[in-house]
């Protein structure tokens, strides 16, 4: 009887731990495929991935916002902070900065610069020490990976290849 | 000396403990979800409902996981909240553990309405429709959305957008549905006025309603 006991004690525990265990890792998992697609698609870490505005051929990530045209960039700072420059935008943008477990840790954008060009040294505490200009953001990240999202609002179709030159105009220096 | 024999029925217990114990622990879990969705879901009477700590770093490690199934890398709720439009008295149990998303389907056979006015205090706000799959619906005028800054409104800035498979006659705005299946409607409020939210389950948003069958 006490034998019967223990092991049904046991297997519900173990059964637990794994659901609990999978539930945990499941956030780190599916950014796991995110940053799959977009060091592909950029052709390594700390560069620009490019993506389409989405419409109903999108199907790299669920519920995406047909409104706004990403730019996505997984970051690796162990080796070498990062120099971001933003050019103004006069209208809703803003970059999402997510560490590796899936926690967005800053924001930069609209919101905050308003329509002004904005600098920003990206670092975790593994960085080698750098020299940035005095004007830049100085943003800690809490791990070394973690991934970029910029989001620019697309009110009109017919603004998108110039929202599409603004984005690509953002000029990225690693600060060795 | 004698060896006593084991019965079948003893030899296959510890087997029939550990499935118990599986079983149990699988029961647990989907108490566990069912009160995380009860206990964290806020409910907009307009038609709407979000999860409370959505793109926060404090949100415990079930509503994480649900996140990042429906939206991987939602923001905070002072940058962007999001909602899921449901109709009907509550959460499908049914369909709990199929995807986080099958909780808020809507019927591609039925014709829904929004009404509202243009003027939420925010950055800007949309209304987007997913197939059961969180992906956008091809149709033929290439709409998968509404904003605040594209609808056709009154003079008011009052807007009518009609939710259904086949456009209505009267339609104004007309967000198409999937012809082979169900669907979720989303509202998203980027850089919301603290008035909204602060006051998420009472702030008057567009009211989504079904019409009728057709």
């Amino acid at each position: 009887m006490k034998k019967n006991i223990l092991t049904l004690i046991l297997s519900t525990g173990v059964t637990l731990g794994l659901i609990i265990s999978a539930l945990h890792q499941a956030p780190c998992y599916l950014m796991g495929k995110s940053t799959d697609i977009c060091i592909q698609g950029a052709g390594g870490v700390n560069r620009f991935y490019f993506q389409q505005l989405a419409d109903h051929t999108f199907d790299s990530f669920p519920s995406p916002c047909p409104n706004l045209l990403y730019s996505n960039l997984v970051f690796d700072v162990g080796k070498t902070a990062l120099l971001v420059e933003f050019p103004a935008y006069n209208d809703f943008w803003i970059n999402q900065m997510v560490c590796d477990n899936t926690d967005t840790f800053a924001y930069v954008g609209y919101e905050t610069e308003k329509n002004h060009p904005v600098k920003m040294v990206l670092f975790s505490r593994n960085s080698p020490s750098f020299n940035a200009p005095d004007d830049a953001l100085r943003i800690e990240a809490p791990s070394d990976t973690g991934m970029f999202l910029v989001r620019y609002l697309v009110r009109d179709k017919n603004d998108l290849p110039g929202i599409d030159a603004l984005r690509r105009s953002v000029k990225l220096f690693e600060l060795k | 000396m004698s060896r006593q024999k084991t019965s079948k029925p003893e030899k296959f217990r510890p087997f029939l403990m550990i499935a118990s114990g599986v079983f149990l622990a699988f029961l647990i879990s989907a108490a566990a979800l069912i009160y995380n969705a009860h206990s964290l879901s806020l409910l907009n009477p307009s038609g709407w409902v979000t999860v409370d700590g959505i793109g926060s770093k404090d949100a415990d490690f079930i509503t994480r996981a649900v996140i990042a199934k429906i939206g991987l890398f939602a923001n905070s709720k002072d940058k962007t909240l999001y909602f899921a439009a449901r109709i009907g008295d509550g959460i499908d149990y049914k369909k709990l553990f199929a995807n986080p998303s099958h909780w808020f389907l809507l019927s591609n056979e039925k014709h829904y309405r929004i009404k509202g006015n243009i003027s939420i205090p925010a950055a800007w706000w949309s209304i987007t429709l997913y197939d059961a799959n969180d992906f956008l619906v091809q149709n033929p005028e290439n709409r998968y959305s509404y904003t605040n800054y594209n609808l056709i409104t009154d003079a008011d800035g009052n807007f009518t957008i009609d939710v259904a498979a086949k456009k209505p006659a009267e339609a104004a705005n007309w967000l198409p549905a999937p012809l082979d299946g169900p669907f979720n409607l989303r509202l998203r409020i980027y850089e919301p006025s603290s008035q909204i939210h602060k006051n998420i389950t009472t702030y008057p948003l567009p009211r989504v309603m079904e019409v009728s069958a057709p």
